[in-house]
Parts: structure tokens; sequence; C-alpha cells
């Protein structure tokens, strides 16, 4: 509805801050409006620009990220302006161009480990806590709206169109991420409805891909068919998935506890790795030696 | 807001103040191909316009849809929006439809308002001013009573959809529910059988238990006369089927 489809070098000038963007390429699309990236002349800088139809949403988004402004995990915004293309007026605002790749981008062309995966959603169950901390709940967590850079080894939330207060009608939502397209909840945005999605994201991370929603049942199964998930790991997501948690902060901590005991587990199968090969190689040196000394007896004369 | 007090009024709010028991009043029609039978459904949607009532469309894409595009023109007449989507995003899509109507009544009545008041409307108010006037059309879109007829094509070429389009409407339901406004939602099918035009699958509702009973009926048979269908539930969503505008502002 309403795509623009700007095309590379055009310009689009702010109606009341006089600012230019020059459009470089299109870097998403969703619900309310496109982002792009785009080139601010004036401060020689790389921004994204989002862009749309609905003035509401727009500035209520704006708002909310200079509210959250100093998380370091979401994207700082610059300016809100209003601009006019073929007649039309739209609304936009700059903010940080983020560098990286999503998520989604990201698994369809690597296969996540278990750590990884278990880290990546330990490290957004942390964002979300500390979203939640400011009164908000984010509700439109999926792969495609976490960017991982790999240079600072960094996460950011994009996307902050869905955001909104705790005990608030959820605004904006994807079936599989959804806990009432699941028949596990309502729409309301608490917590718990952050949790279901968290949830669902590490299981999809695991999985490789996104699933249509179902029942309960589906869950089950689901979950019970990963292949590269423990037993612990399923519990993990059992109760995540049936609403077990009552805020992040308890999913965080049990995640947490499970990524230690998994990360002393390894290190204790390298360090009895390591003991048998040291006792090899000496028991294979004693032996030598032994040999060795046989045979300087015999030549000796010895025996 | 500071435009507003150089204007001598303080707040905002006093300014804005919507009659409370105004409603909403909307038709979302769902279909995947275009009318064949009954008239233009664009006139149809016009004259549901005209009363009061906003016309959505929603158009299902599938490999053998013809004509869908016709939705586009229907939405456009009915002063609503209107999307081609996919099966599996007709409940997002139903979501999205609504609740943006909603705002568009919302948005057009504080404009008026503001017109009057200001001499101008929102979007020439600096984007950095719009904050409380923002706030208040969202508080409105969240207390406006909703009436909403969903008009869902059952001829033949639904039939594998319907179990689909039954699941997005419950899902439209815990949606509405969380808006601290009153929903009644119907539904309605076309074709109706015995040389009907249309029939009613559930009558105004805020029940969810009584609306996932009458879903039960929801059946794919016949032709698709588009035009004549949205006649049929403007003159169900209406009180008084021949007008009386149901939107009404009032300054204080």
């Amino acid at each position: 509805m309403n795509e623009l489809h700007l095309p590379s070098g055009y310009t689009i000038t702010g109606r009341w801050s006089g600012k230019k963007f020059i459009i470089i390429q299109i870097i998403g699309r969703g619900g309310i409006g496109e982002v792009y990236r785009a080139y601010n002349p004036e401060q020689k800088e790389e921004v994204a620009v989002k862009i749309g139809r609905n003035l509401s949403s727009m500035t209520k988004e704006y708002e909310c990220l200079k509210m959250l402004k100093g998380i370091s995990a979401v994207p700082e915004v610059y300016c809100l302006d209003d601009c006019k293309i073929q007649n039309k007026t739209f609304y936009f605002f700059s903010m940080e161009f983020i560098k990286g790749q999503n998520l989604k981008f990201l698994m369809a062309n690597y296969n996540f480990k278990l750590k990884e995966a278990l880290y990546m959603t330990l490290l957004v169950a942390a964002l979300l806590n500390r979203l939640h901390s400011f009164g908000y709940v984010y509700c439109d967590l999926k792969p495609e709206n976490v960017v991982y850079n790999r240079e600072n080894r960094q996460i950011k939330l994009i996307d902050f169109g869905g955001i909104v207060e705790k005990g608030k009608g959820v605004k904006e939502f994807t079936p599989c991420f959804d806990r009432a397209s699941w028949k596990m909840g309502s729409r309301w945005a608490d917590e718990k409805y952050d949790v279901f999605s968290l949830t669902m994201f590490l299981y999809v991370l695991l999985n490789g891909k996104s699933v249509l929603p179902g029942d309960k049942n589906k869950l089950v199964t689901m979950i019970n068919g990963l292949k590269k998930a423990t037993p612990q790991t399923k519990e993990l997501l059992k109760k995540g998935f049936f609403q077990k948690y009552n805020d992040t902060t308890e999913f965080f901590c049990d995640l947490k506890r499970l990524i230690n005991k998994q990360s002393r587990k390894s290190v204790l199968k390298k360090k009895a790795n390591g003991d048998m090969v040291l006792n090899m190689v000496f028991l294979f040196s004693l032996v030598l030696t032994s040999v060795f000394f046989v045979m300087a007896l015999k030549k000796l004369g010895m025996i | 807001m500071h435009i507003l007090k150089q204007y001598g009024y303080p707040k905002a709010e006093e300014v804005l103040i919507v009659e409370k028991d105004f409603e909403v009043k909307q038709i979302v029609l769902v279909t995947d191909g275009h009318s064949n039978t009954g008239g233009d459904p664009c006139a149809a949607a016009a004259n549901a316009e005209k009363n009061g009532v906003i016309v959505n469309a929603i158009g299902i894409a599938s490999p053998n849809s013809k004509g869908i595009e016709e939705v586009e023109q229907i939405a456009l007449a009915g002063g609503g929006c209107h999307q081609i989507v996919e099966l599996e995003e007709l409940a997002s899509s139903m979501i999205m439809l609504t609740q943006s109507s909603i705002q568009g009544t919302i948005e057009g009545i504080v404009n008026k308002q503001l017109r009057q008041i200001m001499g101008k409307d929102i979007e020439n108010i600096p984007p950095n001013d719009r904050c409380q006037i923002i706030d208040l059309i969202d508080r409105l879109q969240d207390e406006v009573n909703l009436k909403v007829v969903i008009l869902i094509d059952t001829s033949g070429s639904m039939a594998d959809k319907l179990l689909v389009a039954k699941e997005s409407i419950l899902s439209l339901f815990k949606s509405l529910e969380t808006r601290k406004g009153k929903n009644l939602i119907a539904v309605m099918g076309f074709p109706g059988r015995n040389g009907r035009t249309s029939y009613t699958i559930s009558g105004f509702t805020d029940d969810l238990e009584s609306l996932k009973q009458n879903l039960e009926g929801l059946r794919a048979e016949g032709a698709t006369p588009t035009a004549l269908a949205i006649r049929d539930s403007l003159n169900f969503i209406s009180d008084e089927p021949k007008g009386g505008l149901l939107l009404k502002e009032q300054i204080i």
C-alpha cells in the first residue's frame, strides 16, 4: 500500500528543516513505511531515513526513539520532518545508519550453532528487559528486526513501529511471533508478550526458518523436533512458549544459567580431553625411555 | 502545545472535543476475485461512504484470481483502504485496515476542528508541536466505539480459504478487544442462498464465544455479486438505512 520505490539519487527535502537527503537504496519495507539508506550532504554522513504516509505512527515512533536515546542497542534519531513526493505529503525521520546484517538475512546464509543462538537471544533479552524498565513493550521481535554487526560484535534493534506502552493493545505483529495467533494469550502488551516472541526468536534461530502459527500441540512437536537443542534448551523453550516466565528477567536468568552450565561443561570436557592426551604422552615417553634403557644395557653387554 | 496557547487556548484537549457516543462504522470486504453479477461495486461503495460508512477492501491473491485489482477501486470509492495479500496475511491485513480507518476518521474530525480554531490542519503545524494533538488522536482512536461488518466472499473459489478467513476474523477480534471503546463485529457472506444476494453469518456481537459459534456457518458456493452485497451490508450497519450521518463533532 502506497509503496514509494524511491530511486537512488532522488533527493528529499524537509519542508520545515530544509535538510536534504539523497537516497542511496532501500533497506527495508514495513507496515507503516519504508526505510532508505541515504546521504546527508550537509553533515557529510550516511543516515537511515524512515518515510511513510501515516503522520501519527511516524511521529510516535520518532518520539519514542528520542526517549530511549542512550540505550546502545537502540538507533539514535536526528530529525523529524515532512516532504512532498508526487504531490502527496510524506512524513519521515532520519536516524543513525546501522551497519551489519539483519538476522533473517544472516540465517539464510549461515547455520546458527546452539551456543550462538543462545547468546544472541540473551543479548536481545537484556535489551527487551531494558525497554520494559522504561515502561514499553517492543511487540514485534523477529530476526529481521535484529541487526548484528560483525565488526564490533554488537546487536541493535531496528524498527520501533510496533513499540507500545505497557497495558495497551499490540499495534504491529508478525503471526509467527504473536502469542495470540498461536492461541497462547491475548494481544494486550505485557512483558510476557515479548517473552513469547523472544522464545520464538530463539526457536527460529535454531530451526533456521520461521513457521506458520498453529496451536499448543504444534509448539510441542516443534520443540521435540529440534535437533540442535539440548534437553535444557527444550525445557527453556517450553517454559517460554507456555508463558511460565512472568517477565524477561526470569527468562534472562534461566537462559544465562543454561549458557554458563553449557560452557562449563565444554570447558570440563576440554580439560578432560587434555588430561588424557597428557597421560598418553607421559606413558609413551615412559615406554620409550625403558626401551632405550634396555637397549643401552644390551649394548653394554650387561644382559 | 504552544501554537494553541498563542491563540489563547492553554490546552489542546479543551478545544478538541469529540462527542462521546459517536461510532466509527465500516465494512471490510474480503474477496478473491472480481464481481461478476449484480451491478457496479464501486457505486455501491461510494453510496456507503456517502452514508457515513467506510468501505475497506482486501483482495486475496491466488494463481486463479482474476480482476483482483477491483478492490483498489472499491476502497477508493468507499473512502477506505485496500490491500492485496497472500492468504497468510489476511489477519494482519484486516487488523491494519480496520485500525487505520478508525485513525483516518478521527484525524479527519480533529483536522476539521483545527481548521476552525487555527485556520490550519495538523499537516501545517511544525512536526515538533504536533505531539499533543497526536496523543489526543491516539486516545480518541482507542476510546471511540466501533461497528464493523466483515463482508466475506463465499463464492466457490473461496472454499479452500474460509478456514483461514475464520481464524483471521477471530484474530481481528483479539486485536480490537484491547481498545477501550465498544466493538461490535458482524460477519456477512455473499452470495446468499436461494437467490438472495447475501446472508448474515453472525449478527453484531462483542462476545468472542458467540462469534466463534456463528462462524461455524461459513461455507462457500455460487457467484460473486459484490455490489449487491455491499448495499446489503450498508443497510445492515446503518440504524437508519437512508443516511443519518454517524460522526458528529462539536466544539465546546
